[in-house]
């Protein structure tokens, strides 16, 4: 009776370990393909897609699309990093405060309404409030600017900010707020000098999410950046690739520049994206 | 408490809040309250006078087949998808709930898909589906029929909810994984005691346990699928003939290529409601549940 | 300490991205040129007109902004998005006119220029009477190109002029193992749609869309649009076009045409240019589309002027209408520009360039065709309704993808184009 429970235990982990192979190719796959095809020629490409011909490799496919008309490599890093970076940085400022206030005073009517208009945003498709976003942009002669993405963004993804850190916030006790008090700080002051510090994984945890959705976004710069001086990697491989599916060296090269970076900071801080985006989703 | 005191008291708070909240109010909230505005005139995003012509532009959709069929394109990619994204991650969380670096490898080759910008995603899927692309380049060289994936009516929106669910079910899974991770030992440990086969341990344990994750996770795509624009915007846009246009696709198209800006914006509207009402009566329908299963 | 590195370097790149330039500064007479880019008309060759323009022009800078092909069918939305941002250009290119004219966003221009009295038939061009861009060049769209030497070995002598000739053309290559024809998904889709319309009702009824409006016709009752659109489905289901062309975008199409996959190619004058420039192993020949009772109609660009517009807020009118007239008929520049994009001159007398064989061929084409028609899209009598194209585009890809095995007829696209039309009123 055990050896036969063994084999089926053995049988089933057989079983579920190939389904995982399969499933771990699938996904792993396609991204070996962009990989290994930026640095094929075209012939080798099309008569074998998924070799990695080592006498043949080149680097020519990536020399040629560094700097293409539509797309600039240094540009559209350098326009991503600052958007994720400054995003990023403005949005922990003014969400943690916010979410401080919120947390500890989310009897009070007033901040219940407060709330609600948070939900609200949520749950709204961006695309619904670009034109009045851009005639508000315009009006403080923002549109087409960084910064005008920035203001977007700060806006966008305050409701997220402020529901994660508003329930981290819940789980630290509000006695330490009533010390603080009791010791003639005002509420600025509690939460500079308490709060803030204590909300490391939170603080960790949202700015990892930001990161990664800011350098991802597309359709907030596509349409406020639009045809200006500047733009991201997503908007440049959007305009560099555009209708060519089958220029295949040209593709894979630009693909490969816009994943790569993800790519290395994947490899370097696998444990850290992902627990820290975990934490964050379950804490909301 | 001395009056001054609680005047400062406040003070401080509107200091802190007032950043935030002013950003917020000013490109979110204001912006849709002009959407909504707008959606009550006949502005074609050029003229600078504007007609009022009431709810005009509300009864329109409701009556326009191309709405319509965005909507049931929407709910094509939002039901099956939230469904099966939930369900697969559920279960590659489950396999791969085990100590040893083998796991941790299934867990990152998920995982890596998500890091990486949708646009980037549909460009490398339509690279390997579009009809020369690499995977109908195999299958002519097996001398198989090339497949039309994101030129047949039927197939293309199977293939835009497959390349989703490519992208997110390497999240929801690791989401499941955190929630598996802290269900306590020993209640399988007195399960098994109690004769409790795997499957049975599943639905009274695993299961229940699960709920608050379980929330989060259909919410979270639940919202993100009702809004899907960039996949199918950039491997089809929106087609073959509307078969892959979402109602995030139709409104943009309608808004900014169809001179109906005030049409879009009832669209968007329509959105909205829809959204809001939806996860509103599922986040309480799942929350009870939660409070239920946990009890 | 890390932390400390880590705070220092993100300020430094805070400091760096506020210090992005965020705005122009300005010159003295300053115009903003909003371009039209296509794989033709690429920045490097509007740049040299720029610079051309300047050194004729001293005191008056040019600024250049990019319209580009592959994000849109036309600078429409460009234009409206910078129109709400307040910063809209001095010369706009290649948009829908009467949208904007509507709007009083249009500088009208004097037609008593001297300049203009180059142009033949100026007041064409008027827009409810006034003239808000001129004709500088005509654009043949319904052409029809052929691979000479696939068509002779198809065993094909003669060119088709109606549809039953096209269709046994078709049958022949087909029979030869050849595809007949190639043409793609997106906007070529519709492009397909509305020559097939246009090139029959184009010649038949002039003035269709001022009937339309006036409720006299509708698609649903007007035969050349059915039975155009039943033609079309017709050429799908026999198997005559590529596979997987609802997926293939224009670019790729282009060069599998070059490259030999197929016979016949429908696009407009703009591929001579192309062609011209492309290596291949074969002669390229063209044709008009095939009409139903076989007299020859080319299809082109009846639009509002075919040069670029000035914005009527700008501040510099009359150097921005300087540009214009520069960058359309000065004769070396103006003549690249047809070059470029294998148009031909309206001007008298008419700016030359040195021709392809197959340029010549089209110019021949054009003269010899027995009608000249405007297109369904843009104006027959009046400008067609805004943002119909897009319903032509999807149109065309469900016929491309299914032909009748849709379940959709003519009839039943005919009258979404009409239900479309009520709607927007």
């Amino acid at each position: 009776m055990k050896t036969a429970v063994l084999i089926r235990d053995r049988a089933t982990s057989f079983f579920l370990n190939s389904v995982m192979m399969v499933a771990t190719l699938l996904f792993l796959v396609p991204i070996y393909i962009t990989i290994v095809n930026a640095f094929k020629t075209k012939v080798d490409i099309l008569t074998s897609p998924m070799d990695l011909p080592f006498d043949r490799l080149t680097l020519n496919n990536l020399a040629r699309n560094i700097d293409s008309e539509q797309f600039n490599l240094l540009i559209g890093y350098g326009t991503s990093l600052v958007l994720a970076t400054v995003t990023t940085l403005l949005v922990l400022i003014t969400a943690s405060m916010f979410s401080y206030v919120l947390s500890r005073r989310r009897q009070q009517i007033g901040y219940q309404y407060i709330y609600l208009l948070l939900l609200l945003g949520m749950m709204l498709p961006v695309q619904a409030i670009l034109l009045p976003i851009v005639k508000i942009l315009s009006l403080v002669k923002l549109m087409s600017t960084v910064w005008g993405v920035l203001l977007v963004y700060i806006g966008w993804y305050m409701p997220f900010a402020v529901f994660t850190m508003a329930g981290y916030i819940g789980t630290i006790s509000p006695q330490l707020d009533e010390a603080a008090l009791i010791d003639g700080a005002n509420e600025w002051q509690i939460f500079f000098k308490v709060i803030l510090p204590l909300m490391g994984p939170v603080i960790a945890s949202v700015a990892i999410y930001i990161i990664v959705w800011t350098w991802n976004d597309f359709v907030t710069p596509f349409i406020i950046l639009g045809s200006g001086d500047f733009y991201t990697v997503t908007m440049g491989i959007y305009r560099a690739i555009g209708q060519y599916t089958q220029r295949w060296e040209d593709v894979f090269a630009i693909l490969l520049f816009a994943i790569g970076p993800m790519i290395v900071m994947f490899l370097f801080m696998q444990r850290h994206f992902m627990s820290g985006l975990t934490a964050g989703a379950l804490k909301g | 408490m001395p009056k001054s005191r609680i005047n400062q008291s406040s003070l401080w708070r509107v200091l802190l809040v007032l950043p935030g909240l002013a950003i917020y109010l000013a490109m979110i909230i204001v912006p849709i309250l002009m959407c909504l505005y707008l959606g009550f005139f006949d502005w074609n995003g050029i003229r600078e006078n504007l007609s009022f012509v009431g709810l005009d532009n509300f009864w329109r959709a409701i009556i326009d087949r191309e709405f319509q069929n965005s909507l049931k394109t929407t709910l094509f990619f939002t039901i099956p998808g939230t469904l099966l994204v939930n369900l697969l991650g559920l279960f590659l969380a489950i396999l791969i709930n085990r100590p040893g670096w083998l796991s941790k490898f299934y867990r990152s080759s998920f995982f890596f898909p998500v890091l990486i910008s949708t646009v980037a995603i549909g460009f490398i899927w339509k690279a390997l589906l579009s009809y020369n692309g690499m995977i109908n380049v195999f299958l002519v060289g097996w001398n198989l029929e090339a497949i039309d994936f994101l030129g047949s009516v039927v197939l293309a929106p199977w293939a835009i909810l497959f390349v989703n669910i490519w992208h997110d079910v390497g999240f929801i899974a690791l989401l499941y994984l955190a929630g598996l991770q802290a269900i306590p030992k020993d209640l399988y440990d007195s399960a098994a005691i109690d004769g409790a086969n795997s499957w049975q341990q599943f639905r009274a344990i695993t299961f229940p346990w699960l709920a608050p994750a379980l929330t989060s996770s259909v919410i979270i795509i639940f919202t993100a699928y009702m809004r899907m624009y960039d996949i199918p915007f950039v491997m089809t846009s929106g087609g073959p003939g509307g078969a892959t246009q979402t109602l995030a696709i139709q409104t943009i198209r309608v808004a900014f290529n169809q001179n109906q800006f005030s049409y879009g914006a009832s669209l968007a509207m329509y959105m909205l409601v829809l959204i809001g009402v939806i996860s509103i009566v599922l986040t309480h329908y799942l929350r009870k549940r939660e409070d239920q299963l946990i009890n | 300490m890390i932390g400390k590195k880590l705070i220092k370097l993100v300020l430094a790149i805070v400091v760096l991205g506020l210090a992005l330039p965020m705005g122009v500064t300005a010159a003295d007479k300053q115009v903003v040129w909003q371009v039209w880019v296509t794989p033709n008309l690429n920045r490097a060759f509007y740049e040299d007109v720029v610079k051309a323009f300047q050194a004729k022009n001293p005191g008056i800078t040019v600024k250049i902004v990019e319209a580009n092909a592959g994000n849109d069918s036309t600078a429409d939305n460009y234009l409206k998005l910078h129109l709400a941002a307040g910063d809209a250009p001095d010369v706009w290119q290649n948009f829908d006119i009467p949208g904007f004219a509507d709007a009083g966003m249009l500088w009208e221009i004097p037609a008593n220029d001297p300049d203009l009295k180059k142009v033949v038939d100026l007041q064409a061009a008027s827009y409810k009477g006034k003239l808000y861009a001129f004709n500088n060049s005509i654009q043949p769209q319904g052409c029809i190109y052929y691979n000479k030497t696939l068509w002779k070995k198809a065993g094909l002598t003669t060119l088709p002029k109606s549809w039953a000739e096209f269709e046994a053309a078709c049958a022949k290559i087909k029979a030869a193992g050849l595809v007949p024809l190639i043409t793609g998904g997106e906007w070529v889709a519709g492009w397909d749609v509305n020559m097939f319309v246009s090139v029959n009702l184009g010649k038949n009824n002039p003035n269709w869309w001022t009937d339309k409006y006036a409720g006299k016709t509708s698609f649903a009752k007007t035969a050349d649009v059915t039975e155009s659109l039943d033609f079309f489905t017709r050429l799908v289901d026999k198997g005559y076009f590529n596979k997987g062309a609802v997926s293939t975008g224009y670019a790729d199409l282009e060069q599998q045409f070059l490259a030999g996959k197929a016979v016949m190619y429908p696009m407009g004058s703009w591929f001579t240019a192309a062609e011209a420039k492309a290596t291949k192993d074969f002669d390229v020949g063209v044709f008009t589309f095939p009409t139903k009772d076989g007299k020859t109609n080319m299809v082109r660009t009846a639009v509002y002027g075919s040069s670029p517009a000035v914005y009527s807020k700008s501040k510099v009118t009359a150097e921005a209408f300087k540009l214009v007239k520069f960058f359309v008929m000065d004769p070396v520049y103006g003549a690249k520009f047809l070059e470029a994009d294998g148009l031909y001159s309206n001007l008298n007398p008419p700016l030359t360039y040195t021709m392809s064989p197959l340029q010549k061929e089209l110019g021949d084409v054009v003269q010899k065709a027995q009608f000249r028609s405007a297109n369904l899209q843009h104006m027959l009598g009046s400008a067609g309704a805004p943002g119909i194209f897009d319903k032509f585009s999807s149109i065309g890809q469900l016929i491309l993808a299914s032909g009748s095995a849709s379940g959709k007829k003519s009839v039943d696209y005919a009258m979404e184009l009409d239900d479309f039309v009520a709607s927007i009123k």
